[in-house]
């Protein structure tokens, strides 16, 4: 049974005028670490604190556990709560900071006691108890405040931009820490971030939004290898987009795209026939589905398949070093310009200026009904 | 993978007490309740003499007409007089403001801007003003410019609101320059502007809300004014001295008409704030920079800020605090503890009415003050908010002399006539009077709050009021200790109503008043020199409490 | 064209060092990054470099002329503050034409001026709006125009965390934005540019200075901090890393000729290892691991030396099964955890050292054989090219507990 499910949820602010959440339902299953992941703006924020009672829906319904929560508030919910800020009690100690929600509930001392201890010791921080939250710096308070949303033994952790105060290297190392405490607590999970990158590093599953809405849910795996739309494909990992026509329809669900302002003639895939002939399409690939070949690259005595593989002749613009992977910025005859990445050790023979040949998959290959706004579907706002 | 265990139904709940009482009170029900009570204390005491003066005067125009306009002896003399002093407090008022901003300036900048040793004890120097019983200030500025020959009269009366008003400007703009820091300076310092071009076209601008909100309240201050301004004035009246004299002389009408006007002024001016501070621009748009540059040499600066310096210490502070100096002038043991009216009796029953009245003054305030800053800062009554927010300043902004009057009308014999003027009246003016320093600091403090924090303590499970008790009253304890300090300073200074309203009962700025008029120099000297000295110390304790929190 | 240098710049507030002793050149129409944790100095840095403040000792010289005394606006730099600091009181292109408002400039070409930046950010059609009206990536774009438009004779553009206040996936847009406008011919500007995000330095800049704590670490192209970290803290701060304790063994015959090249293509690891020499080391496994280090630095690891092995997670590779060869830089383990993050996979692999468990991590480009077959609780070799292992003098607990845990 899932554990938080949301049916047809809408909610406004300043009776109306404000259409924050569009009429959305997701199903959130006990013991998955979940993203609420979108550009600022998107009503992900507000999704978490209708599911954590802190907003009521103006339309729909919030059920935990199959039950009607709308008369539930936060602090009945068996939910712990990080904020953005941590808000941590000042003016109390480490100790006094995690016992709070405990004492709240009215459990016996000595209950209250192995709860904070054993809280503080999962986060590392036991050694502190006596201490005030000044001591500590971020990492530190951030770690205080899990502690406290975990003491009360809730079983779901609603944070929002829980890693936000984090420097970004202090951030991509202590979120594997905090997904390797949510699951060996055995806790669901709900995560609100505007950070593709933390989003697909952690999440078991995504929920992309976008003006309020649900764009499309799933494992990071699913959206990233069958991104439903421009905006998800530009959202998640970093996407190449040319625009082109189909030219031809073929045989075994195949079709021959003619990329824009005379370029290359590709092959993609047209599973159910969904696009017809000179329909505007875009095709979208990731950048490091993107390989690099030089010209004279003997492919008849290598060992691979390259049936399925697309080739067309680019320009080198420019490669750059980045550390974990190499960079290649490349152009297409017609003008337009893409980019390839690749391992940093990748060895390359290739020389800025020069022609060479690109290989993309057409697996890999997703194409997309041209919209009227390009431009705004590839904003990330 | 641990699996948690589900703990709740073995651990026993059991509330201690104080949450349980917590959870009761924090109903809707007695959280409206305790919103009704706040609201209609502060109506009834701080709106209803105000009411009533208007209404007593719509009641009452017959005998007012006849009394001012067509009185058989000297025909509308009294409406002439009334007219003639409310010019003079308009001409003092305007010229004292003018020379404050033009003061304020480059203090308020020197205070925020830059760092010195020894720059605490100036800010709590240009703070003392508002602190010291305005009664002792005058005596002060009286003796010290007697010196140079000038006597109670016009010229004194401007030279002393000069002071009394300065600190209301200073802390507006020092709020103002405080909250932007150094930032868009700076960015306009990277664009090539040099120190005045920055300030004309950057700080200023900036700062207009602050200069805008100052002046007026200053101008309402210096309108209101009544304690010093009776030592200082001679024989020139201002409309505050001119309702002194009538209440005086039992003119009650005349009283009633000039109180009402002054108060209704006053009231435009301070509802004027809320309007003017958007609009307004600061002319010339372009920039010589040479020039500029030139008038922001290190050097005219240094000039500038050596001559506000010493502007500032002969005009403000050391006629504030001369009267200290005088205390070996005179037979001031033989006059105090041999003279024939016991005044060491006076002045240490005096002393101790001071303190009584004081402490109760505190305690009636922080129990309606908190409550009411509480609903300003967070109820969501809209309009209505403004309203409170706006009229919570009438206090500060009304004469003294006025208000005073208002509230022996509205609850004396000719009234209500539940209080006689005594005691409880004197109590109940210096509630009125503080009620906004109280408030105003705890709304402050309530406002720089952190809301998560209290939105955090709730999802951990605490009811409001255990939010209010556990959280937020540690966090805003410095707010509530400046309001009580500032009340109580207050308290111990207020001077023209309590004239007003006194009765027997004598407090220390009205002792000091008597005995300056009855001549008796040393004693008054004394009086001033031990309330001016207690205040100082009460502002610096205020300091320390406050800069705890703060970088 | 414009050189800066920087000498035994100091600064201390109150009873803080915040600068300590910091000398280095930047040189003309260089994309320069300054890159550190918060709390490094790196603000106080620039605004020394701008003339915001002064420092308690040193020099700041442009192109060799002494710059210290004078005030921002005379050094005519280009500044753009972390939070833009766009006058509030001021419309769009009141805020852009500031500069040359104040430099009394002729109205027309300023009028000129003005429509040409704005028209090169994209900026156009909003001229009276106020900054609270403007979204966090046009106010960005508006602080650009207003410190361009500064820039007459000197060519320098200083950013403050200039991305930092903006949504990750316009962080990523706007870089490259602002490395295209400062390499334009046009412009040729010199910029200094800083951050505390590793992978916004490598990607646009041409060299970067990494700083902690008030002292500048290492200064370099992105392939040399990346390839020879000077420090712990320099290889910590650009990518996740595994380190290992262990003793330099390098007098000691090997069991294989270590002068062999690894299988790999010469070219790629000949380049990173020009001038070093490969050392020999025991890092509690039965067989030998070998790594490299730089000549100058080899003189001062000595046989029997303490050291610290670093390998980042993305150089470790892994197979499955067991292909342990006493030959090469390997270990056994089993795969704990496993996590699809787009371009790569992160594993999580426990082995053992000594009879303790250990845990590697290791980044590797998603393939669908991966996907499928790289499983948890797998048996895997994890390995790595000898090239790849970074070498450190040992630098005692203390310091690796200061830079790996979290506090």
């Amino acid at each position: 049974m899932p554990e938080i499910e949301l049916i047809n949820v809408t909610k406004t602010f300043n009776e109306g005028k404000v259409l924050a959440v569009d009429n959305i339902s997701l199903k959130i299953e006990d013991g998955d670490y979940v993203f609420l992941l979108g550009p600022t703006g998107c009503g992900k924020t507000t999704t978490l604190r209708m599911i954590a009672g802190l907003e009521m829906p103006t339309k729909g319904k919030v059920l935990i556990n199959g039950k009607n929560v709308e008369a539930i508030p936060p602090e009945d919910r068996d939910m712990g709560f990080i904020f953005q800020h941590f808000e941590i009690f000042n003016h109390l100690t480490v100790w006094e900071n995690v016992t709070f929600g405990l004492e709240m509930r009215g459990f016996e001392d000595d209950y209250i006691i192995q709860q904070a201890e054993k809280a503080l010791k999962t986060v590392g921080i036991l050694e502190y108890a006596d201490e005030y939250p000044s001591v500590f710096a971020n990492p530190g308070l951030q770690k205080l405040a899990i502690a406290r949303a975990i003491a009360t033994g809730a079983n779901t952790l609603i944070m929002d931009e829980p890693l936000g105060s984090l420097d970004p290297k202090v951030s991509k190392v202590f979120r594997h820490e905090l997904r390797n405490l949510v699951k060996d607590l055995g806790l669901t999970a709900v995560h609100v971030t505007h950070n593709q990158e933390q989003a697909m590093a952690i999440a078991d599953k995504i929920i992309i939004m976008r003006n309020g809405k649900i764009l499309q849910m799933g494992t990071p795996y699913a959206l990233y290898e069958n991104p439903n739309s421009i905006f998800v494909a530009n959202f998640l990992g970093e996407t190449n987009f040319l625009q082109g026509f189909v030219l031809r329809l073929l045989d075994h669900d195949l079709m021959e795209i003619w990329i824009r302002l005379g370029g290359p003639k590709i092959i993609c895939k047209n599973p159910g026939l969904k696009f017809n002939l000179d329909n505007n399409i875009v095709i979208a690939f990731r950048y490091e589905d993107v390989y690099l070949f030089p010209m004279d690259y003997d492919f008849k005595n290598s060992l691979y398949d390259w049936s399925e593989m697309e080739f067309f002749t680019v320009t080198l613009e420019s490669s750059r070093f980045i550390g974990e992977t190499k960079r290649f910025y490349l152009r297409l005859e017609n003008g337009d310009k893409f980019t390839s990445v690749k391992p940093g050790t990748f060895e390359e023979n290739f020389f800025s200026g020069n022609q060479i040949l690109v290989g993309v998959h057409q697996n890999d290959i997703h194409v997309f009904k041209a919209p009227s706004d390009l431009l705004y579907e590839l904003s990330l706002s | 993978m641990l699996r948690k265990s589900k703990v709740d139904q073995e651990a026993k709940t059991n509330l201690s007490f104080a949450l349980k009482f917590d959870r009761f009170f924090s109903k809707p029900v007695y959280r409206k309740s305790l919103d009704t009570i706040t609201i209609i204390f502060f109506l009834l005491v701080i709106i209803g003499p105000i009411i009533n003066i208007f209404s007593t005067i719509f009641f009452n125009v017959p005998s007012i007409y006849h009394d001012v306009f067509a009185d058989e002896l000297i025909g509308d003399l009294q409406w002439i007089n009334i007219l003639k002093s409310l010019g003079v407090s308009f001409s003092v008022a305007t010229i004292a403001v003018i020379f404050d901003i033009i003061i304020a300036f480059p203090v308020s900048i020197i205070l925020t801007r830059y760092h010195f040793r020894g720059k605490n004890i100036l800010d709590a120097l240009v703070d003392l003003p508002m602190a010291v019983p305005t009664s002792a200030l005058g005596f002060s500025v009286l003796l010290f410019w007697g010196i140079f020959g000038i006597n109670p009269g016009m010229p004194l009366i401007i030279l002393g609101h000069i002071i009394f008003t300065f600190p209301y400007i200073v802390r507006n703009m020092k709020i103002v320059l405080e909250k932007s820091d150094t930032l868009y300076e700076d960015a306009a310092r990277t664009l090539g502007a040099s120190g005045i071009t920055v300030f004309r076209t950057i700080t200023l601008p900036l700062m207009k809300e602050g200069v805008i909100a100052g002046s007026i309240l200053a101008f309402t201050r210096s309108l209101g004014e009544t304690g010093a301004t009776i030592i200082i004035s001679g024989l020139v009246e201002t409309a505050p001295i001119m309702i002194v004299g009538f209440r005086r002389q039992l003119q009650l009408p005349a009283a009633s008409l000039l109180a009402g006007i002054l108060i209704a002024i006053s009231i435009l001016l301070l509802f004027s704030i809320k309007f003017f501070a958007r609009g307004g621009h600061f002319p010339i748009k372009g920039v010589l920079p040479n020039f500029e540059r030139l008038l922001s040499n290190k050097y005219l600066r240094y000039i500038r800020d050596g001559l506000t310096v010493i502007i500032l210490g002969v005009v403000i502070l050391i006629p504030s605090l001369f009267i200290i100096s005088q205390i070996t002038e005179g037979n001031l043991v033989e006059e105090l503890f041999l003279g024939r009216d016991y005044k060491w009796a006076y002045l240490y029953t005096s002393f101790i009415s001071s303190v009584e009245i004081g402490v109760l003054a505190v305690c009636i305030n922080l129990i309606f003050g908190i409550p009411f800053a509480f609903i300003i800062t967070k109820r969501k009554w809209g309009k209505f908010i403004t309203f409170l927010d706006t009229i919570l300043d009438i206090p500060i902004a009304i004469p003294s002399a006025a208000l005073g009057f208002a509230i022996f009308l509205f609850w004396g014999p000719a009234g209500i006539g539940l209080f006689q003027p005594g005691f409880l009246m004197i109590l109940f003016v210096h509630v009125t009077f503080s009620f906004p320093y109280m408030v105003r600091p705890i709304i402050g403090v309530l406002e720089s709050s952190n809301e998560g924090v209290e939105e955090a303590a709730r999802t951990l499970g605490a009811s409001n009021l255990t939010v209010f008790r556990r959280i937020t009253l540690p966090n805003i304890k410095q707010g509530i200790i400046a309001g009580c300090i500032m009340v109580f300073t207050r308290s111990l200074g207020e001077t023209g109503a309590t004239i007003v309203v006194m009765g027997s009962i004598r407090t220390i700025p009205v002792l000091i008043v008597d005995w300056v008029e009855a001549n008796a120099y040393p004693s008054a000297i004394f009086a001033s020199t031990i309330v001016i000295i207690f205040s100082a110390f009460l502002i610096f304790t205020l300091r320390a409490v406050t800069k705890k929190r703060g970088v | 064209m414009v050189e800066i240098e920087l000498k035994n710049i100091t600064k201390t507030y109150g009873k803080t060092p915040v600068l300590k002793d910091i000398s280095f050149v930047i040189k003309d129409e260089e994309y320069f990054i300054i890159l550190g944790p918060t709390g490094a100095g790196k603000t106080t840095l620039l605004k020394i470099m701008a003339g915001l403040e002064h420092p308690d000792s040193g020099k700041v010289l442009f192109d060799g002329k002494d710059v210290t005394a004078k005030s921002p606006g005379e050094r005519n730099l280009g500044f753009m503050f972390e939070n833009y600091a766009l006058f509030p009181h001021m419309n769009l292109v009141e805020n852009v034409a500031y500069s040359s408002r104040v430099h009394a400039r002729n109205k027309e070409m300023t009028n000129a001026l003005v429509n040409q930046v704005l028209m090169m950010t994209l900026l156009t059609g909003r001229d009276n709006a106020f900054p609270e009206e403007l979204s966090g990536g046009m106010k960005q774009r508006v602080a650009l125009c207003r410190a361009l438009m500064n820039l007459e004779q000197t060519k320098l553009l200083i950013l403050d965390e200039p991305l930092k206040a903006l949504d990750a996936g316009l962080r990523m847009n706007l870089r490259q934005e602002l490395l295209l406008m400062a390499k334009s011919k046009e412009l040729d500007l010199t910029v200094i540019h800083v951050t505390n995000e590793e992978q916004e330095a490598m990607m646009v800049a041409d060299r970067i200075a990494v700083m902690n704590q008030g002292e500048i670490i290492q200064i370099g192209s992105p392939h040399e901090i990346y390839y020879h970290p000077k420090e712990l803290f320099v290889a910590n701060f650009l990518s996740e890393i595994n380190y290992f304790e262990g003793i330099c063994i390098k007098n000691e015959t090997p069991l294989w000729d270590i002068h062999q090249k690894s299988e790999q293509k010469d070219k790629f690891y000949a380049e990173i290892h020009e001038h070093s020499s490969p050392l020999l080391l025991d890092i509690g496994f039965n067989n030998q691991f070998a790594a490299y280090v730089k000549n100058d630095f080899n003189d001062q690891i000595h046989h029997g030396d303490k050291i610290l092995l670093v390998v980042r997670a993305n150089h470790m590779k892994i197979r499955l099964g067991n292909r342990l060869s006493r030959k090469s830089n390997s270990f056994i383990g089993k795969i704990l955890r496993r996590k699809f993050m787009g371009v790569f996979y992160r594993f999580e692999v426990i082995i053992r050292v000594k009879s303790k468990e250990k845990k590697i991590i290791i980044t590797i480009p998603a393939t669908t054989e991966i996907h499928n077959r790289f499983l948890e609780d797998s048996e895997v070799t994890v390995y790595f090219p000898k090239e790849l292992g970074i070498v450190f003098k040992y630098p005692g607990e203390q310091i690796i507990q200061d830079i790996l845990k979290l506090e």
